[in-house]
């Protein structure tokens, strides 16, 4: 027969690990799926859909003598007369154009360039925003979501009690199988 | 009760760490910050090391990928500033392309160019001379270069691939130093500049 203090410490064992895994699920979900988006961010741009299209000029350019008019009617042809900011050169060759929400480049000795265009991923752009630490109040909230994991991570050894499941029996070897898996990282990695 | 009452606490916990943030970043703007352009600036950014200064200038790229970075230039787009996300921006807007921009922030000894930098600079080098369709992110190297070179050079449109490359490894040998800095500034604010009615 357990003790009144034994007792009363699975009790809240229980509630503490109940109500914080209600309350930071969903932060956990935004945390984990931008861990996956940006682990992967050399395979692809988890930020932005960014899109090319070739286009081949006529017209010959020459660095000295282009204009913003002429600029606003290149764009013309392509419908993005409206869009434009901005011009420069980055090099002798070549003219880039930068328009809302992308930027057109021109090699202006061969006329070939390309549109390119910018959406943000939905979804995607904003838990990666929140995954970077936007900073302010957010800081200190992801840090009490930690907080609230290893609460989480600890409260879960011992809701299981006296059992052939228990933490003593069948937890012990799963919690040492979880670190294998970062002690070879630290070794072969 | 027993959960409202936990809701309640982690909500003024919530609370307090918020009040907490309006105290510390409530520190205002320094106005003995150094005003310049990024062409003044580049001249020689060793001066302004660990400095608070406002630089104006126009932003030539934002980091695609991380949003953490973007790159200011002035009269010359050859010759670049990297700017690092931090105080009001963890990361930047991609919108921000194109603009005309104030920033005020520190500046830091942002990248170490050494022997290992330069190797993996030319591999990247070698990667994109073997393949013409990748497209490169050659924005951070640029920033780079922009530190090294003097005007005159900088017009030119070097044949050499490898030129910048080279032109480090020269430097590097003559210093006799471990590695070159390159100057970056952390960003704490940023201001579009508007144009004014023609």
């Amino acid at each position: 027969m357990p003790s009144n203090s034994l007792r009363l410490f699975r009790k809240w064992n229980r509630i503490i690990h109940r109500d914080f895994g209600y309350f930071f699920f969903g932060l956990t979900i935004i945390y984990c799926l931008s861990g996956i988006a940006l682990n992967h961010k050399k395979d692809w741009n988890p930020n932005y859909n960014i899109s090319y299209k070739e286009i081949a000029l006529t017209d010959n350019l020459d660095k000295s003598s282009v204009n913003e008019d002429q600029v606003i009617k290149l764009l013309k042809k392509y419908n993005e007369a409206d869009h434009y900011k901005k011009y420069f050169f980055p090099d002798n060759n070549t003219l880039k154009i930068f328009i809302d929400n992308g930027s057109v480049s021109v090699d202006m000795i061969s006329g070939k360039g390309y549109i390119e265009k910018i959406t943000k991923r939905p979804l995607f752009f904003e838990i990666n925003f929140l995954h970077y630490n936007p900073g302010k109040w957010w800081l200190w909230f992801s840090d009490i979501f930690c907080i609230g994991m290893i609460t989480i991570a600890i409260s879960g050894l011992f809701i299981i009690s006296k059992s052939k499941n228990s933490l003593s029996k069948r937890g012990i070897w799963f919690i040492l199988a979880g670190f294998v898996v970062p002690v070879l990282a630290l070794i072969f990695l | 009760m027993k959960k409202f009452l936990f809701l309640l606490a982690i909500g003024a916990i919530i609370m307090g760490s918020n009040n907490g943030c309006k105290n510390s970043g409530n520190q205002g703007s320094d106005p003995t910050k150094l005003s310049m352009t990024v062409d003044s600036f580049l001249v020689s950014p060793e001066k302004w090391a660990g400095k608070d200064v406002i630089i104006t200038g126009t932003v030539s790229h934002v980091c695609r990928h991380s949003g953490k970075k973007l790159f200011l230039f002035g009269s010359n787009p050859e010759k670049t500033l990297k700017i690092n996300a931090g105080g009001d921006f963890s990361t930047f807007d991609i919108k921000y392309e194109g603009t005309d921009v104030e920033i005020t922030g520190t500046v830091v000894d942002d990248t170490k160019i050494d022997a290992n930098y330069l190797n993996e600079w030319e591999a990247d080098i070698k990667k994109a001379v073997a393949d013409k369709d990748l497209k490169v992110c050659n924005e951070e190297n640029k920033a780079i270069s922009g530190q090294s070179k003097d005007k005159a050079k900088v017009n030119e449109t070097p044949e050499d691939p490898y030129a910048d490359v080279k032109e480090f490894r020269q430097k590097l040998e003559k210093s006799g130093k471990a590695y070159i800095s390159i100057y970056a500034v952390n960003i704490k604010t940023m201001k579009e500049i508007k144009k004014k009615d023609k």
